[in-house]
């Protein structure tokens, strides 16, 4: 980061100019105001990365600026809002359709939603340019998919989107947001979704769309890693307000603000935390050669099932008290075999040992003997939890069915609730009572309850955001600790698994490709696999001081982030003369 | 999120579903107290248009009274409606729940079985089914309950089917619970605010089918009903209108009733109401 020049003088007039801007949210909202007095000012060539957690009214700002409010439910109460030096606020549908798409791209977060699952993404990428007049022949449908760099653009525009892998999905999206040839491309958290290797391989085409077409580039996300990766500026935001802003060097360097120093603090820092695990402690779990095979569904006309290989002969074991992190990109079979562990699925092969006796069948976890020693922690606090059950339902109910007594019953849940930091009062509200992180914790409460003494977190802060996620990881870290549990920590994010975990198995394709001391599997990876994951790490290699030592040795093929620098030298086309406006920051 | 300003029971769409619904039991309860005696007795002059003195509601060709007529109709249009609903309904359940949850090839034999009845024609099958068996009450409510159950078993097997990819039924099943509880106690709850509306929907078409078969002669005439009233008036509308316009309004604002009542109580019973407010 240090190597770049600063974007020094500013260039031209202020492609975006919001002054002063207030968004109403509907009444009855926790808060009067989505986007509360917010000034911003965006450069042409500028990256600048909007940071907060949900709900800070990032999104709201950014489909301000793009004039996608829903007019009925956010309303701009004051301020005004510039694209190029006309009002946003003041067009009318017409005027806003000539602005979106072509002068404004959009990109969404999901890529699984934001692409019309029944149309090609040829005639989408098509679409686009018709919507503006273009002509969109074949061969410029083709030259756009090029430029993002997706395999066969010749042919590649006849397939539908659920053919495609999310990074190629979210690619195609880019290419219709810019497919007019935008000066504004507008990305909402378009990573947040990705895998850690596809997330590098987006951020970096994003750069590059930058560096050959002059775009300015608003980008929202709550990961500082990201951040550190491609902005120029930063806009820190929280309860719709900009709490700080200012050049990305500066800021990152020296956050003023509390909340700035908190999102910063709070992203995971690639480094073994966790001292040397006691190899005497008994064994838990112990697994041999596991198979799984997911049949598909039969083709019709067809005899033959499509077959996925999920797990292919995995062998791990787990001591108690220690944690060991499964990390691996979504389809590796990381998820499977938790599910294995748990019970949920059956394995097709291999052995499977839990506290020295064997498990023959799933269905033997299931025995109340066995069923209270696996638990499980899920991903998704949104769907974890029953939406109609109050919270000492779900905590209480499985207990009460093992047999025991409703006081023994309700002391344990208080107990619980009040470690996992919240109020043993809260036990009669429902779960939409709670946010995200809370859910979590009532997630991890309700698999403490039945005191397990192996439990497997599946993406468990994944659905988080990054300073929730320190506040579930801690505590999960503590609990584990304290009650000497083993625990499988299932994860995408090797930052996070570095976090918590004493070793770190990395999982490809179904298969364990090097499992190692955490320390040892990030200072010397030996797997090929291993260094990708690891170089796939937002904002660790701007993070990192010249004093670190490059901890890959060769890099590999796929993932050439360490080949070139990821952040290309932009320069801007002749900047008038006589422009003295200031940047603001 | 937690703001509930109004109880969505307390709509006033709904208020009116619920007063309707209270007059109809009103006459159901009072028939009896309201307009002692036969409903099928003459009383009066014939031909006597509505708010005659002592005829409210008017008296047909034959001078019986029509309001006779619809205050002790209700008791068998409703009784039928009812009894279909509950039957059905429960058997809907029942099947609904069995199909998502177990899958495989109980789902494979439910859906078909399903299917079969939903490709009969349904209202050609009861008129069958009531002119081979006998015209009795019972026999009715079976007809009709037969091709009633089929709708509600698929969406609640559609229900069931997303709702058992969620992560709370896995999370109950880490931690113990039965397949049997979980299905019946924890993804069943989630089921009903649909089935509800289906149910609401389903009243309103048992009472159509009943009227269907009574307008076509074909009902019991052991009992008065809204439908036999409409049919028989139907011949002499150009004299005395109010004969089937005032039976055709009774069903009309019954089953209005209970379709506003459904929506409330679907608000009232999904958890997340305030996504249908927006």
């Amino acid at each position: 980061m240090s190597t770049r020049p600063p974007l020094a003088a500013p260039v031209g007039a202020p492609l975006v100019q919001v002054r002063d801007l207030d968004i109403a949210l509907p009444s009855h909202s926790d808060r009067a105001l989505a986007v509360d007095g917010v000034s911003l000012t965006m450069v042409r060539g500028e990256v600048l990365c909007i940071v907060g957690e949900s709900g800070s009214g990032k999104s709201v700002l950014a489909s301000a600026i793009a004039g996608l409010l829903p007019g009925d439910s956010l309303r701009v109460t004051r301020g005004s809002l510039d694209f190029d030096g006309q009002d946003v606020l003041g067009l009318r549908e017409p005027g806003l359709r000539r602005l979106r798409g072509a002068r404004i791209g959009y990109v969404f977060q999901e890529p699984m939603t934001a692409l019309n699952p029944l149309l090609t993404v040829g005639r989408q990428v098509a679409e686009a340019l018709l919507a503006h007049g273009r002509s969109a022949t074949p061969e410029k449908i083709a030259e756009l998919l090029a430029a993002m760099r997706l395999p066969d653009p010749q042919h590649l525009g006849k397939r539908y989107p659920h053919e495609l892998s999310g990074g190629q999905r979210q690619r195609v999206a880019i290419a219709i947001a810019v497919a007019c040839g935008p000066e504004l491309l507008i990305a909402d958290e378009p990573t947040t979704a990705l895998d850690v290797t596809t997330q590098a391989e987006i951020l970096r085409l994003i750069l590059e769309l930058r560096a050959q077409r002059g775009l300015s580039v608003l980008f929202i996300t709550h990961d500082f890693g990201v951040v550190r990766e491609i902005a120029d500026r930063i806009a820190v935001m929280q309860h719709g307000r900009i709490v700080e802003q200012g050049p990305a060097a500066a800021l990152l360097a020296d956050p003023r603000h509390d909340y700035t120093r908190r999102l910063l603090a709070a992203v995971p820092k690639l480094q073994a935390s966790r001292p040397a695990s006691p190899r005497e402690n008994p064994v838990i779990l112990e697994l041999r050669g596991i198979e799984k095979v997911h049949a598909g569904r039969r083709h019709f006309l067809s005899q033959r099932r499509k077959t996925t290989q999920a797990v292919q002969g995995v062998d791990l074991s787990l001591r108690a008290g220690e944690t060991v992190a499964l990390v691996g990109e979504s389809g590796s079979g990381k998820s499977t075999l938790g599910q294995i562990i748990t019970g949920l699925l059956d394995r097709d092969a291999g052995g499977f040992t839990l506290d020295g006796s064997p498990i023959h069948t799933a269905r033997d976890l299931f025995t109340p003997k066995w069923r209270p020693e696996v638990q499980m922690v899920f991903q998704d606090p949104q769907s974890s939890l029953n939406p109609r059950h109050s919270i000492r339902r779900i905590l209480t109910e499985p207990v009460l069915l093992q047999g025991v007594t409703r006081t023994e019953a309700e002391a344990r849940m208080a107990d619980l609730l009040v470690r996992v930091g919240l109020e043993p009062s809260v036990a009669n509200r429902r779960p939409h009572a709670f946010s995200g992180g809370q859910r979590q914790r009532i997630g991890l409460a309700r698999a403490l309850m039945l005191r397990p003494r192996l439990l497997v977190a599946d993406e468990p802060v994944s659905a988080l955001d990054v300073s929730i996620q320190a506040q579930v990881l801690q505590l999960l870290d503590e609990l584990q600790r304290e009650l000497g549990l083993a625990m499988l920590f299932i994860t995408h994010d090797l930052r996070v698994a570095s976090q918590v975990a004493d070793r770190i198995a990395v999982m490809q394709s179904g298969r364990i490709v090097e499992e190692a001391a955490t320390a040892t599997l990030l200072s010397a990876p030996r797997s090929a696999y291993a260094r990708a994951l690891l170089a796939a790490i937002p904002g660790e290699r701007a993070a990192s001081s010249p004093s670190s030592p490059g901890n890959t040795t060769a890099p590999p093929s796929r993932h050439d982030a360490q080949t070139r620098p990821l952040k290309p030298e932009f320069i801007p086309e002749s900047p008038p003369v006589f422009d003295t406006d200031p940047i603001e920051s | 999120m937690s703001h509930r300003l109004e109880h969505p029971l307390l709509h006033p769409l709904v208020l009116i579903g619920f007063a309707v619904l209270a007059l109809l039991l009103c006459c159901v309860l009072l028939a009896d107290w309201l307009y002692p005696g036969n409903p099928w007795r003459m009383v009066g002059q014939p031909n006597l248009p509505p708010l005659s003195p002592g005829f409210p509601a008017g008296t047909d060709m034959l001078g019986r009274d029509l309001a006779a007529g619809l205050v002790h109709g209700s008791r068998a249009t409703l009784a039928v409606a009812l009894s279909v609903v509950a039957i059905a309904t429960s058997l809907g359940l029942l099947l609904g729940v069995a199909a998502g949850y177990l899958g495989g090839r109980v789902d494979e034999a439910l859906v078909r079985a399903a299917e079969f009845f939903q490709t009969i024609p349904g209202f050609l099958l009861t008129i069958i089914i009531v002119a081979i068996l006998s015209a009795t009450p019972a026999h009715i409510v079976f007809s009709i309950s037969l091709i009633a159950w089929s709708p509600i078993v698929r969406v609640v097997r559609a229900e069931v089917l997303s709702l058992r990819s969620l992560d709370w039924v896995r999370a109950a099943r880490v931690s113990g619970l039965s397949h049997t509880r979980i299905a019946l106690l924890h993804i069943l709850p989630h089921v009903l605010p649909q089935v509800m509306v289906q149910a609401s929907l389903m009243v309103a078409g048992a009472i159509m089918i009943e009227s269907s078969i009574s307008f076509l002669g074909l009902g019991s005439r052991d009992f008065i009903s809204w439908g036999f009233l409409l049919g028989s008036g139907r011949t002499s509308f150009q004299v005395n209108w109010w004969l089937s316009t005032l039976p055709g309004l009774a069903i009309f604002l019954t089953v209005l009733a209970f379709n506003l009542v459904g929506d409330g109580l679907e608000r009232w019973l999904h958890p997340k109401s305030d996504r249908r407010h927006a």
